[in-house]
């Protein structure tokens, strides 16, 4: 046998086997290249997907239309138009890039656009901006139905700008448009954009909190409530009403009078909420009223964007949710967000804190009845924002024994606004198994509750401990996969998987 | 204290002066003072923001306009810090809103406005739709204009436009003036149909022409007339249907191409249709004879808009009388030669039916054919006709003549 023939003759096979494979891809590659981008079909823009990336509140008033009645449908297609076009006015804002920009605006107005960008891009300026709400005037529809004309007034912009890539400062104003858009081979396009006098910023009287609800809250005595089985997703496949009323039935036993529950952004459907969860939500608050318990709601949780460009999103989750459930007897307060604080370094505490202040007022604008808070990871963060929200609640997993200063500092800082302050979240784990050094165990846990519960009587400091029960399982998107991390996180309850009351349930129960 | 003295004499020159409003709150002391910031400017002027400040760092002005914020970094002469804005950054017309800050300290804002520069007056937008309207004045094209300046800025409200109309040979000017930078005509059609030419204009500047046709109104009412070569139903010969010219109610003839339809009901009630497109305001539409004498009524209509008189036609029945022959035990009938009107051979297709019943009259069988040279046969073989009494009726041009006859079991295969 002759192996340098069979080699050879090996190597000249798999080569032309090569060659040709090569060959075809290369044919392929040129004929699928040649045949993209001038399909017939796309040229109406006609079967252009919506990507919902920009939802400002925009109120339409139409009542004073010249040239022509408007229609809905063509309405909706001049908002959807206009609304594209500040979002890719927006985006370009902030890196300068024209893209998108030639879709929604004519050819006269995008030289000036151009203009702004190629200055910004020169002096290293770009900003991020949002609209919050518009309030369109629609004055003229052309009888062709090819032009209109409205005044968008008391348009909310806020404003972040950077030098360098680096925030500088953040402005609000409210201002107001005159805007002339045109219908360009099926998209409305913006032709004349001009600024007019401002409107003065609408500023509705403070928001004074009824008594009962304050009272409510200086009053918490509660728990972070999760079922024992679905624990940080409540509200799925799983939710069962009888387990919520006995459980109900049971923290009432116990003496308590409030519990706190969370509202995932994304798995409630965030821009488009999902009906049957809310429904969910309102049998949930039923049971606690039946009970004759207060509910403090957690909004977004599991979110943490805050980006500036992702607010009005935000907003319209939050409007869905807070208009649904904002009348419900057993509601007692909103949670903006779960420790936001944790998101200063990723994030930016700039960004982070606009996003709440804006979060705020929005949600006091569909609600003035409820009280707003957020939820502060610790109580060096909580004094974040103490003028505006209606009370300060913070979380303490650290020593007891450090607890009395760190509380008596962010008494001292908030004393000057006077307002409610709320151990929203403390506990401890009786976890005491390989993954825990310091070996816990429910004894430690009773201590600790045993000490923390009279401080906190001491100080008649309101409180939501963590948590009902012990829990089997944990996701790993809330304290990740470790084991040393997640495991204790199971054995924050006072009472355990068999729903049988641990040691530390003594301290913690308000009833002899 | 001498620090605190100045400070406060600028504070109180600051209140006094023209501009501005003071929100800083003081973190860091910083004294300023804007110096003759206009209120009101024209587009491609050039500006100097002018603030007397004292301490602070990292001076920026942030300047909002129309289609988006800029951030302008200061000259020093002297104790000034100026802010030069160049012609084309204020070259849209506008609020322009100004912050003054100091390493993202807001020291003061303000606003100008940028009008638009009549001087420079450079174009008229037009927008002309919709391109076709109809006669009759209840009909109208819009006019949209923007008058512009140089910059690209729609001119100030109440500046005067001027809409030339040409229709019907006449004429018109029509003064509009614009309000939130447009104005917008409506251009009624005339009775008459034909084209409107219309353009506007702004001081001396023009827009070009823009044309809208006026299309005639709706028709109305008309009469038909006909035209044939005899009145025999030979089935042969095409009568021809022709309107009256089509006018709208202003006298217009209707554009070329517009459908009429005949519709015909004959004695019977039976229902034919025909139809025609205008031409200089005639339609014609054309129909073959009938095979049998018949009594029409025709009645033209546009659909939607107008018809016409409804009209008798009658036809004769073209065939006299006409022999039948059997042979081969009456399982073949020859029939003709079948004459015309004027004893001419019948034309080739004329139809023949054949209604077959049995003894008792039920009906077995209908059979067609046509004539050919004039003449016709229809077989009937055994197969399908088994020996017995039948009676056979032969129609033709509404002629009809019966037979009872015996087939045979013998005859035709």
């Amino acid at each position: 046998m002759d192996w340098n023939r069979l080699l050879i003759r090996a190597v000249l096979i798999a080569s032309f086997l090569g060659m040709n494979a090569l060959i075809v891809f290369g044919i392929s590659s040129v004929w699928s290249y040649l045949n993209t981008g001038a399909d017939r079909s796309t040229r109406l823009h006609l079967n252009l997907e919506e990507v919902t990336a920009y939802l400002p509140k925009v109120e339409w008033d139409t009542s004073k239309v010249e040239g022509r009645p408007m229609e809905a449908q063509t309405l909706a297609q001049i908002e959807r138009d206009y609304l594209h076009g500040w979002y890719v006015r927006n985006t370009a804002l902030f890196d300068n890039n024209r893209y998108g920009i030639a879709d929604y605006f004519t050819e006269g107005a995008r030289a000036k656009i151009f203009g702004l960008l190629d200055f910004n891009r020169k002096q290293n300026a770009s900003f991020k901006q949002t609209t919050l709400s518009h309030r369109p005037e629609l004055a003229f529809y052309s009888a062709d139905g090819t032009q209109v004309y409205f005044t968008d007034r008391k348009v909310e912009l806020y404003q972040r700008a950077y030098e360098n890539g680096s925030p500088l400062f953040e402005s609000v104003e409210t201002t107001g448009y005159k805007v002339i858009m045109l219908l360009e081979d099926g998209f409305w396009r913006t032709r004349h954009f001009t600024k007019i006098p401002s409107s003065d910023k609408v500023v509705g009287a403070p928001v004074r909190l009824s008594n009962g609800t304050l009272g409510a809250i200086r009053n918490i005595k509660g728990v972070n409530y999760y079922p024992q089985d679905t624990p940080w997703d409540v509200f799925g496949k799983k939710y069962d009403e009888a387990i919520i009323a006995k459980d109900f039935e049971l923290i009432r036993h116990m003496g308590w009078n409030t519990i706190r529950i969370f509202i995932p952004y994304e798995d409630f459907g965030a821009v488009h909420v999902d009906g049957q969860k809310l429904a969910k939500v309102r049998s949930l608050l039923d049971r606690a009223d039946q009970n004759g318990l207060k509910v403090m709601v957690t909004l977004f949780d599991f979110y943490g964007n805050y980006d500036v460009l992702d607010w009005t999103l935000t907003h319209r989750h939050a409007e869905q949710v807070v208009k649904a459930l904002k009348d419900h007897p057993a509601l007692l307060a909103w949670d903006l967000k779960n420790e936001p604080d944790l998101d200063f370094g990723s994030r930016g505490e700039q960004t982070v804190l606009a996003w709440l202040r804006e979060m705020n007022r929005q949600v006091r604008n569909w609600d003035q009845e409820n009280a707003i808070t957020v939820g502060w990871a610790s109580p060096e963060a909580a004094v974040h924002l103490n003028d505006e929200l209606d009370f300060v609640s913070f979380h303490y997993y650290r020593e007891v024994s450090e607890f009395k200063e760190a509380y008596n500092t962010l008494k001292a800082s908030v004393a000057e606004v006077g307002k409610p302050i709320v151990l929203q979240e403390y506990g401890i784990s009786s976890y005491g198994g390989i993954w825990n050094a310091f070996g816990a165990s429910e004894e430690k846990q009773a201590d600790y509750y045993k000490e923390m519960q009279g401080i906190l009587k001491e100080e008649g400091l309101p409180f939501l401990f963590w948590t009902l029960y012990d829990f089997n399982q944990v996701p790993n998107s809330v304290v990740g996969w470790r084991p040393w991390r997640k495991q204790p996180q199971r054995y924050y309850g006072c009472f355990d998987k068999k729903g049988e009351p641990k040691a530390a349930l003594d301290y913690l129960r308000q009833t002899e | 204290m001498g620090r605190y003295l100045q400070l406060l004499v600028l504070f109180f020159l600051f209140s006094c002066g023209k501009e501005g409003r003071k929100v800083a709150e003081a973190q860091e002391k910083i004294a300023f003072r804007g110096i003759d910031i206009p209120h009101k400017m024209v587009a491609g002027d050039s500006l100097a923001l002018k603030f007397e400040v004292d301490g602070g760092s990292d001076l920026v002005l942030l300047l909002e306009k129309s289609f988006g914020p800029s951030l302008i970094k200061p000259t020093f002469v002297g104790d000034l810090a100026v802010f030069s804005l160049p012609p084309e950054m204020l070259a849209q017309s506008g609020m322009y809103h100004w912050q003054l800050r100091a390493s993202s300290q807001l020291l003061l804002r303000g606003h100008f406005e940028v009008l638009p520069n009549i001087e420079t007056t450079a174009s008229i937008e037009t927008y002309f739709g919709p391109r076709g309207i109809r006669a009759g004045g209840g009909d109208f094209s819009m006019l949209f204009m923007v008058p512009l300046d140089a910059y690209d800025n729609p001119l100030p409200d109440g500046t005067l436009l001027r809409v030339h109309q040409l229709m019907d040979k006449g004429l018109k000017t029509i003064s509009v003036t614009t309000k939130n930078g447009y104005a917008f005509q409506n251009l009624y059609s005339s009775d008459k149909a034909g084209r409107m030419l219309v353009n506007a204009a702004v001081h001396n500047v023009r827009s070009k022409e823009l044309t809208s046709v006026v299309s005639p109104s709706n028709s109305v009412d008309f009469s038909i007339a006909y035209q044939r070569v005899h009145d025999f139903a030979d089935g042969n010969q095409v009568v021809l249907f022709k309107t009256s010219p089509l006018r709208d109610r202003y006298g217009n003839q209707v554009a070329d191409g517009t459908l009429v339809n005949f519709s015909i009901v004959d004695q019977r009630g039976a229902r034919l249709k025909t139809q025609g497109t205008t031409l200089a305001g005639v339609a014609t539409g054309r129909i073959l004879h009938p095979t049998e004498a018949s009594e029409w009524k025709v009645t033209a209509y546009v659909t939607g808009e107008s018809k016409s008189n409804t009209m008798d036609l009658d036809f004769k029945t073209a065939v006299g009388d006409f022999k039948v022959a059997f042979s081969q035990g009456h399982r073949r009938a020859e029939i003709g030669p079948i004459l015309g009107f004027m004893g001419q051979l019948v034309p080739d297709g004329l139809l023949i039916t054949l209604h077959i019943r049995d003894a008792n009259g039920k009906l077995i069988d209908t059979k067609t054919t046509h004539t050919y040279k004039g003449k016709a046969s229809f077989d009937l073989p055994k197969r399908f006709y088994p020996g017995a009494n039948y009676q056979l009726i032969f129609d033709t041009a509404d002629i009809k003549k019966e037979f009872q006859v015996a087939l045979t079991d013998n005859g035709l295969e």
